[in-house]
């Protein structure tokens, strides 16, 4: 356990924790975006920048990365980091000034308009913050690498390879799940998947007891790692619980000489 | 049944009447308000973790069976979704969403859905914890008007079953003749 001090307050986190995790234990209120608790920190919004005033000397760092150390004294509303914080969110602004997620965190920091000029990324990607978080969900969680950066400056975005149709997508979703601002366009249409943003169609398999659309064929690995639904990877929750129900109720004449009462 | 090693919700389809008073109990145990109403007015979000289905003409609530080895643990690439000596559940802080733990379950017992963790709304997955954070266990058990839901402990009944025989065993050793004497 570690013992450090948050805007006065002491707190204690586990080790390996990070200097976010203390301000949150502190019950402090910290934006954060490009932050995922079950991803590895990264610090590219720098929403959460805090003042680390102990060990001196006083420095702005990213409390989602920075770790937490025994004896630090931290300090969230510092002139400096309030302002850096402020900046931040400028940027963000400034990039996406349509995104309603951005907007509303802006406004929660008291930044209505941003102060530089609009230069809004074209096209598909209006939304996108450039956080990471579709990159390194799909990198370091699924682990298809189907998207990446590209481009340099103010070209950077998220794409596939050559941003064509990407063989490596599972279709899992995962990506436009994560993403804060909502930027990725996912929709099933009857026996595709379609990632718009990522030139991607992903086939489905209906479920072959009430024919709805379900497994992606790029899942189809799934049963050889796991064979306990070796025969019924295809088939749709609803039906699983039904097929489920039924072996339920066949098996309780069984389970019923088992039954103690207590 | 050897697959339940761990406590796990045992149904009674005979007695189970298709109420959803289970479903109910399930979603406002798990609000924090504690009851629908009390949610409702909040605007929390209501999700039920199990679901009371009709096969053959019998009606019966389906849940999490909170496999041993479960596949929904060993899937998720998060950790989210995860297992103590006792049961399996799922840290929704750390889920991402990807669905393969709702892929994975033999028995549909996951959906992903909208909630709100830490003031953020996100997708996350939900399944059945058996209660664990509610003083009395299982409110699905508590609620059910006709007690087709009970919770099951087959380590602790084996046990009891298995020292039972135990003692049988060396009652009938004591009664027999001594070889040798
Ligand atoms: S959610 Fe499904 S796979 Fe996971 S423990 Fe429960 S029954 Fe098993
Ligand atoms: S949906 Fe969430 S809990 Fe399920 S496997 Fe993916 S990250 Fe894990
Ligand atoms: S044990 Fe709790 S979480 Fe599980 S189905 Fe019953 S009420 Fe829901
Ligand atoms: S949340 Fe810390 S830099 Fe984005």
């Amino acid at each position: 356990m570690i013992h450090l001090t948050v805007n006065e307050r002491p707190v204690t986190v586990p080790a390996g924790a990070r200097l976010l995790q203390a301000v949150r234990a502190a019950g402090v209120a910290l934006p954060t975006l490009c932050y995922h608790e079950g991803l590895a920190p990264y610090g590219a919004c720098r929403l959460c920048l805090v003042t680390l005033t102990s060990p001196p000397p006083a420095k702005l760092v990213a409390a989602c990365v920075h770790p937490a150390v025994a004896g630090m004294i931290v300090n969230t509303e510092t002139p400096e980091a309030v302002a850096s914080r402020r900046l931040a969110v400028e940027l963000l602004l400034s990039r996406c000034p349509q995104s309603e997620v951005i907007k509303n965190l802006a406004a929660a920091m008291g930044v209505r308009e941003s102060r530089f000029p609009v230069s809004p990324p074209e096209g598909e990607m209006d939304l996108c913050v450039l956080c990471g978080l579709c990159v390194r969900v799909c990198q370091e969680a699924i682990g298809a690498n189907a998207i990446g950066f590209v481009g340099r400056g103010g070209n950077r975005k998220v794409s596939t390879p050559f941003e064509l149709h990407s063989e490596a997508c599972l279709g899992c979703g995962a990506c436009a799940e994560i993403c804060p601002t909502g930027a990725i366009r996912l929709e099933n249409r009857g026996p595709v998947r379609i990632l718009y943003t990522w030139h991607t169609r992903v086939e489905l398999h209906p479920c072959p007891q009430c024919g709805r659309f379900f497994a992606p064929q790029a899942m189809a690995f799934l049963p050889q790692k796991f064979p306990e639904i070796d025969s019924l990877w295809r088939l749709c929750p609803e039906c699983r619980q039904q097929r489920a129900a039924r072996q339920w109720v066949q098996q309780q004449p069984l389970d019923r000489t088992g039954t103690r009462s207590d | 049944m050897e697959q339940f090693e761990g406590p796990f919700l045992l149904v009674d389809p005979q007695r189970c009447v298709g109420c959803h008073t289970c479903e109910l109990a399930c979603a406002a145990a798990h609000t924090q308000a504690g009851s629908i109403i009390g949610a409702v007015l909040a605007r929390e979000r209501l999700h039920r973790r199990n679901r009371v289905v009709q096969v053959d003409g019998v009606k019966l609530p389906v849940q999490c069976r909170q496999c041993q080895d479960a596949p929904c643990v060993r899937v998720c690439p998060t950790g989210a979704t995860y297992r103590t000596e006792t049961y399996t559940a799922v840290d929704q802080a750390r889920c991402i969403g990807c669905r393969l733990c709702m892929m994975v379950c033999p028995f549909g017992a996951i959906h992903v859905a909208t909630t709100t963790v830490a003031g953020q709304e996100k997708r996350a997955a939900f399944k059945c914890d058996l209660c664990v954070d509610r003083i009395g266990g299982p409110a699905c058990v508590a609620a059910c008007p006709t007690k087709a839901l009970s919770l099951r402990h087959p380590q602790r009944e084996a046990d009891r079953a298995s020292q039972a025989a135990a003692r049988q065993f060396l009652k009938a050793l004591a009664s027999q003749p001594q070889p040798g004497s």
